[in-house]
């Protein structure tokens, strides 16, 4: 073959070929092997896994494959968001699935975890179909008015045609402050207990406002609704540090979330649990930098920095008989690792669910010089001047 | 009219041509005037088969008693033949102590519905009282599901808002109207009442064993029809 008809066959086959697969310069390659790796995700997340016989584990050991999770259906459904001028309304003409990008490109799949957190379903909230159109659902269940949608509910259509309401991300993992909208901080109001009574003609406020059980062992172990906003700088996630941290693993911690939440018959997209990956990372962006000069700051790192250490303020799992903070940790056979994540106190100043169980409300109360509850007895022992010193350190962390 | 059901959960290829011709011959008899009828009431209590993607039952009602044995196939422990007329007789005893953040201190307190009675919350609010009301009476008092009578103490009449069906009429003929949880589980309780389809993976909770002890069958609007869950409250 001469070296023209070489050039005539390459410059067709040029032409007549699929697009190039070549990913943008931008987007990372771990983005890249994250969504279309099937053999990178398992490695991802074997590794994730701290504790491989918990129940968490094993369900996933045993399902995220191609032949099990992999093949179900994606599912990207046509939503709106419960608006709360008019929570009754469901605007069937404004329902629209998420716009997945072509590209993919970091930035993209930012935008599209930006708007997933306020959209996407992730997971079925039929006991809110009656609770929502209540006149006083706001207040009853602790619903926030995030820019005109309330509580973060979406309105979702289902494949039967039928609609409901269902929860996303930003219901529990936002909330509002002097109207404003802020992503990522607990909604320590949320009364999922009530709403849930409220479905089936009423019935006992079981976890009070900003707690739930999240794990199906059988056993009523509800924990605080966790301020998504320091993410990025968890070194484990969960309150069992059930799983290690970095961006491929909270994809794959969101994807599989989603898919249990959503009883394990359809998944997100890959891009969806991407982009939420990228979005929750992001909004440490709005926490503040923690100083490390004056009283208060000393006194952190004499008394707390051998747990909260760093600028990052968080570090390994530490043994649950160090800090005694809640036993559900301990014993939930679901998630249960043997130790306690070290949360990071970037933003604590803003939380009002302190510790796993929420025991309490204010930083204030947590370390009274005389509190009666039990866990976490670090800095309670202090002089009046170093807990002063120490509370305005903390409350600095917004 | 029989009714016959129910679906089938993972029959294999083999045992469904198997389903098939035996119905098919049942069929044959009935058309020839054998004797193959039964009552709601008999199925009930009977394990027969139904598979509605099978064109013979289109002839008929049939029931298949032989394979009771032989196949996963059967009548739900739990469902709704008929609705039911609420006594609205409530026997609770009057509030002791309420403390002070409680909405009412006596049944006499709770006048914005019908049959208040003032309640101890527990849990979270122990000790906090407040009014519950019997909401109905009969199905014909609600709107998507069924009115569902309550304990005769603290526990009021209530309607149920979701699911598909009221009664077992609603899902056809031959049907079956269970209650299923929602998406917060046990946690949440019945939420309504659905029917099972012969899509179905699982006819009841005994069905979801595999999947540990706190796992339930309900019906998942996202594929609708019954499905083993252990899902809880999302996180």
């Amino acid at each position: 073959m001469s070296a023209r008809v070489v050039a005539l066959v390459l410059l067709v086959a040029a032409c007549s070929a699929p697009p190039a697969t070549v990913p943008p310069v931008d987007e990372p390659s771990s983005i890249v092997s994250y969504l279309d790796d099937a053999a990178f995700r398992r490695r991802e997340l074997e590794a994730s896994l701290v504790n491989p016989d918990n129940g968490y584990s094993r369900k996933r050991l045993a399902m995220y494959t191609e032949a099990n999770w992999g093949a179900l259906p994606i599912w990207n459904p046509p939503a709106v968001r419960v608006a709360t001028a008019q929570p009754a309304t469901v605007e069937v003409a404004q329902m629209r699935a998420l716009a997945l990008p072509s590209q993919r490109t970091e930035a993209e799949l930012l935008a599209l975890g930006r708007e997933a957190f306020r959209s996407y379903p992730s997971q079925l909230a039929t006991y809110a179909n009656s609770g929502l159109v209540r006149n006083d659902a706001a207040s009853r269940y602790g619903l926030f008015d995030g820019d005109g949608q309330l509580g973060g509910f979406v309105y979702v259509k289902l494949p039967d045609g039928t609609t409901s309401a269902a929860v996303t991300c930003s219901t529990c993992h936002s909330t509002t402050d002097g109207g404003r909208w802020i992503a990522g901080r607990a909604n320590a109001a949320f009364r999922l207990d009530r709403m849930t009574a409220d479905a089936v003609g009423g019935g006992p406020d079981l976890w009070g406002p900003g707690r739930l059980d999240v794990t199906g062992d059988g056993v009523d172990n509800p924990t605080a609704i966790t301020d998504l906003r320091p993410v990025r700088f968890q070194l484990y996630l969960q309150r069992a540090a059930t799983v290690r941290n970095d961006l491929v693993k909270l994809a794959i911690r969101i994807e599989t979330l989603l898919i249990t939440n959503l009883n394990e018959s359809v998944r997100p997209p890959r891009e969806v649990a991407m982009g939420l990956a990228l979005y929750l990372r992001s909004l440490s962006e709005s926490l503040v930098e923690p100083t490390h000069e004056g009283d208060g700051a000393r006194v952190f790192a004499r008394e707390c920095s051998g747990c909260h250490q760093g600028d990052t303020l968080t570090g390994p799992p530490v043994a649950f008989e160090r800090v005694k903070t809640d036993a559900n940790i301990l014993v939930n056979s679901e998630r249960a690792t043997g130790g306690v994540r070290v949360p990071s106190l970037r933003g604590v100043a803003d939380r009002s669910l302190l510790l796993s169980s929420g025991a309490f409300a204010t930083l204030d109360a947590m370390f009274a010089e005389n509190r009666q509850e039990s866990g976490h007895l670090f800095g309670t022992t202090l002089g009046a001047d170093e807990r002063a010193a120490l509370l305005g350190y903390l409350k600095s962390l917004r | 009219m029989v009714r016959v059901l129910l679906y089938r959960a993972g029959m294999s290829t083999r045992f469904s041509a198997f389903v098939i011709s035996a119905l098919s011959c049942l069929g044959a008899i009935a058309a020839c005037g054998g004797s193959v009828q039964g009552t709601a009431d008999a199925a009930v209590d009977t394990g027969s088969v139904y598979d509605s993607g099978v064109d013979a039952f289109a002839d008929g009602p049939v029931i298949v008693d032989a394979l009771a044995d032989v196949s996963p196939v059967r009548i739900p422990k739990k469902h709704r033949l008929v609705s039911t007329t609420c006594d609205g007789v409530r026997t609770v005893a009057e509030p002791t102590n309420p403390i002070e953040a409680s909405s009412c201190k006596k049944h006499a307190d709770c006048t914005q519905g019908k049959n208040g009675r003032c309640m101890r919350g527990y849990g979270w609010s122990a000790n906090v009282y407040s009014c519950n009301y019997d909401i109905c009476q009969t199905d014909n008092d609600c709107k998507a599901g069924p009115c569902i009578c309550g304990d005769g103490a603290e526990a009021p009449d209530v309607c149920l808002a979701e699911g598909n069906c009221k009664v077992d009429a609603d899902c056809g003929s031959p049907g079956f109207c269970s209650p299923t949880f929602g998406s917060c589980g046990n946690y949440g309780g019945v939420i309504g009442y659905a029917c099972h389809t012969p899509k179905d993976e699982c006819i009841d909770d005994g069905d979801c064993a595999k999947m540990g002890t706190s796992a339930y069958c309900a019906f998942d609007p996202l594929v609708a029809s019954w499905k083993c869950s252990n899902s809880q409250c999302a996180g």
